[in-house]
């Protein structure tokens, strides 16, 4: 199992700067009054973290964050611990790459699995993370729509929101539609969490969707193989029969001729035949150096090309240290004129050094961050043309090389069969009989070669029918071997289920929801008094709840996959009243007890009003905003 | 739109093998690996700087270019030079390097102040290969540090072949 531990939070853009103080394991608590930015807090972390955030996208009309999406060349940073590491994640506000940096490497992945189409990276954001967190990538298929765990999918139950209504207790996902809210998937969020999907389980089921993928594809060889080949004879041991009772008769006939040569001394004309052949030949031998010449053609462009390509993905390469450098070393501000090192007030239409100028005499020189980035994204693009140039020329060479290797044997053929004609004239004397024969073998010879060239079929069919039947065999046991995991791991389940009750029961019967008894259902949803209504703000004792118990649960089980990380954004709302709050915040320091937490070994973040805390967390306060009375705004400008 | 039409013209206005900080992260390398880390150690006159980073940046060995790229390397460099002059300033301005007259030589000793480069700068796998060519590059040119620009240039261009000019 893995672990995350937020760190430090970190903004920064040209008008505004925030930086947190260092986060601790344990519980961390972040107080402010309404509007001073407690969720801003979140979502940083939940941006850094891949997340979507519809409130820092330009495009929305309604609920922009106006600060952020108004502010240039911002990002968001996040350090973490993640089992252990430091590493730092950030990303631009607006932009869809995360860029990792563990001290040593320094690495960027794109957030959505569509960046990667057609470019040669293979993994994004989500899957390096779920790697780091040993959670296995599973992939589900609702209808026509594949669906693949994205870390995002998993923070549904790590970050409880303000935004979505107490009683749906998932955190409501980006996209909501049918297949991102269903119950599938739902349901596999909570078992990859608690890891009661097994691995094993999933990574056999992925290799039985391998293999069922791989007997389709066999099967429709051998039906486009039939179809083409339809109405042939591929009887293979009649072939090999006929092919051998025609063989003792060119044998045979050779003799025949053999005989006849030799004792016939007639002078024979046969130069119409070679004539014939030679103009043949030489027809073959123009047509191969064209042929020859095309090649190298096409060769030294593939050259120049791959050479091209080598030195755009060098030069990749050098943007990406580029980027690195200008990070480090940030040699031009847009307020520091990098030659006197004073501060200037960015005018428009104005120089670094006050006078009016044409924005051309330096912008070449100073690029941004997000320029740089910018620049790189469309030099991976132009990658790709070069290697679609390079994939086409490959392939006609290889075709040329195929013509001019059947061309040269056909040549060499003509060439045998001139010699041994040329040879025979000389010693061969004119005779019907021996014309008669040698028509009789050539046209041996052809039906040899068509039976040959069935045999070559028939022993490709053969081989088609063996593959499906070895993938076949596989295919039933991995079935089987499926069958019988599901049926284990679905016991197992059981007991992490029936801990998860009584984990739940014990903690709402304590809390403000005024319940007697709490279960979850088969699809791990809440059912508090078996069913009865209560009254709304009862809601949020239930969520909280929830969350606690999956995070007590990845504390005591070492198969539980929950990162024990919790970001709890300011629960008070629904209308529950302050008292019950406090009492349900406790709850948290109680269900830690009882698992015998070691504050070292998770993390919590809440965020809440400013009096909504039990006295008892006072010491865990690391940040306290406060816009109202002392102006204190989590985003302080530069 | 406007926004788009921008950053079309930064795309294409970039110069990779002039872009400062390009030309920033093979300077600090070169300084750091032939140990130009104080005034005493001093890699005397900058301008032998725009004749190396074609070498550091892609093959280090010189004797095995062509004469063509070769003289191509030769004519980008004087280019490089003006460029070189300003990411001194800037770098000197920033305190990353160190800058000393040299009266004799009339051109600039440089030299690298190690505490002032963030650290994590240097120890990233990032660099492997600029480093790996500086250290090659190094034992191409035997006191690299002290040379000057005129031996250094004979060594790597005239004795190669290519026709140069004062410089």
């Amino acid at each position: 199992m893995g672990s995350l531990i937020i760190k430090r939070v970190r903004y920064e853009g040209d008008h505004y700067v925030y930086e947190s103080p260092e986060l601790n394991s344990g519980i961390n608590i972040i107080i402010g009054d309404n509007g001073s930015g407690k969720s801003t807090f979140t979502y940083l972390i939940e941006y850094c973290l891949g997340g979507y955030l519809k409130y820092f996208n330009v495009d929305n009309k309604t609920e922009k964050y106006i600060e952020i999406v108004s502010d240039t060349n911002n990002y968001a940073e996040i350090e973490v611990l993640l089992n252990g590491e430091l590493y730092g994640f950030k990303r631009f506000i607006g932009g869809n790459v995360v860029y990792v940096n563990s001290g040593e490497e320094y690495n960027s992945f794109p957030i959505y699995r569509q960046q990667l189409e057609g470019t040669v990276e293979s993994e994004i954001f989500s899957d390096w993370m779920l790697d780091k967190l040993s959670i296995t990538k599973q992939e589900l298929n609702l209808g026509t729509k594949t669906w693949k765990l994205n870390i995002n999918d998993l923070l549904r139950l790590i970050i409880y929101d303000q935004d979505t209504p107490s009683k749906k207790i998932y955190k409501e996902p980006t996209n909501l539609n049918f297949v991102t809210d269903s119950l599938l998937i739902r349901k596999t969020i909570f078992e990859v969490l608690l890891g009661i999907s097994s691995d094993e389980y999933f990574r056999k089921f992925e290799e039985f969707k391998n293999i069922e993928i791989l007997r389709d594809k066999e099967h429709l060889k051998i039906e486009a193989f039939n179809e083409r080949y339809s109405g042939i004879d591929l009887d293979i041991e009649k072939i090999e029969k006929d092919l051998t009772s025609q063989n003792i008769e060119l044998e045979t006939l050779y003799n025949q001729r053999d005989l006849f040569l030799s004792s016939n001394k007639k002078v024979d004309k046969k130069t119409h035949l070679i004539s014939e052949i030679q103009e043949q030949i030489i027809q073959d031998e123009i047509e191969l150096s064209t042929i020859s010449l095309n090649i190298q053609a096409n060769q030294i462009e593939f050259e120049k090309i791959s050479k091209y390509f080598q030195a755009q993905t060098s030069e990749i390469n050098e943007i990406e240290k580029i980027i690195f450098t200008n990070e480090k070393l940030n040699l031009f501000s847009f307020r520091l004129c990098p030659f006197c090192m004073n501060e200037h007030d960015p005018k428009e239409n104005h120089c670094l050094c006050g006078a009016e100028i044409k924005d051309e005499d330096y912008e070449k020189f100073i690029y941004s961050s997000k320029e740089y980035e910018n620049i790189l994204k469309h030099k991976k693009k132009s990658l790709e043309t070069i290697q679609t140039a390079l994939d086409s020329y490959s392939s006609d060479i290889n075709k040329g090389i195929l013509k001019r290797d059947y061309i040269q044997s056909k040549i060499k053929d003509a060439t045998e069969k001139l010699k041994a004609l040329i040879n025979s004239t000389d010693v061969n004397k004119n005779n019907e009989a021996i014309d008669h024969l040698h028509a009789e073998i050539l046209e041996l010879m052809k039906r040899i070669e068509s039976y040959s060239y069935r045999r070559k079929i028939a022993i490709e069919k053969q081989k088609l029918e063996e593959n499906f039947k070895k993938v076949t065999e596989t295919y039933k046991t991995i079935k089987t071997e499926l069958d019988d995991l599901q049926k284990i791991f679905d016991k197992n389940n059981r007991e992490i289920i029936s801990n998860f009750n009584s984990i739940y029961h014990d903690l709402i019967t304590k809390s403000s929801a005024d319940a007697n008894a709490a279960e979850i259902n088969e699809d791990y949803m809440p059912i508090i008094d078996q069913g009865i209504y209560k009254n709304k703000s009862a809601g949020v004792p239930v969520r909280l709840i929830y969350y606690y118990t999956i995070l007590a649960l990845a504390i005591k089980y070492k198969t539980v996959k929950h990162p024990r990380l919790l970001i709890i954004d300011t629960p008070e709302d629904s209308g529950i009243d302050d008292d019950n709050l406090k009492n349900d915040l406790l709850l948290l320091q109680k269900v830690l007890s009882n698992v015998n937490a070691d504050s070292e070994s998770y993390q919590v973040i809440l965020t809440t009003g400013l009096e909504k805390y039990p006295s008892e967390f006072g010491p865990y306060i690391i940040e306290r905003f406060n816009k109202k009375d002392e102006g204190k705004f989590i985003l302080n400008e530069k | 739109m406007n926004n788009t039409k921008q950053e079309a013209k930064k795309r294409l206005m970039f110069i990779q093998k002039e872009d400062y900080n390009f030309l920033t992260y093979h300077i600090l390398i070169l300084l750091k690996i032939l140990g130009a880390t104080s005034i005493e150690s001093k890699f005397q006159d900058y301008k032998k700087i725009a004749y190396l980073i074609q070498f550091l940046s892609t093959k280090p060995r010189f004797n095995e270019y062509s004469k063509v790229e070769l003289s191509q390397a030769y004519n980008r460099s004087h280019l490089k030079k003006q460029l070189i002059s300003h990411l001194v300033l800037i770098l000197k301005n920033k305190n990353y390097i160190g800058v000393h007259f040299n009266l004799q030589r009339n051109s600039l000793d440089i030299w690298l102040i190690e505490e002032n480069i963030p650290e994590s700068f240097f120890d990233t796998s990032l660099f492997v290969r600029e480093i790996d060519n500086t250290k090659i590059l190094k034992s191409e040119l035997p006191r690299l540090k002290v040379l000057t620009l005129k031996t250094m240039v004979d060594t790597i261009f005239t004795k190669n072949n290519i026709i140069t000019w004062e410089v």
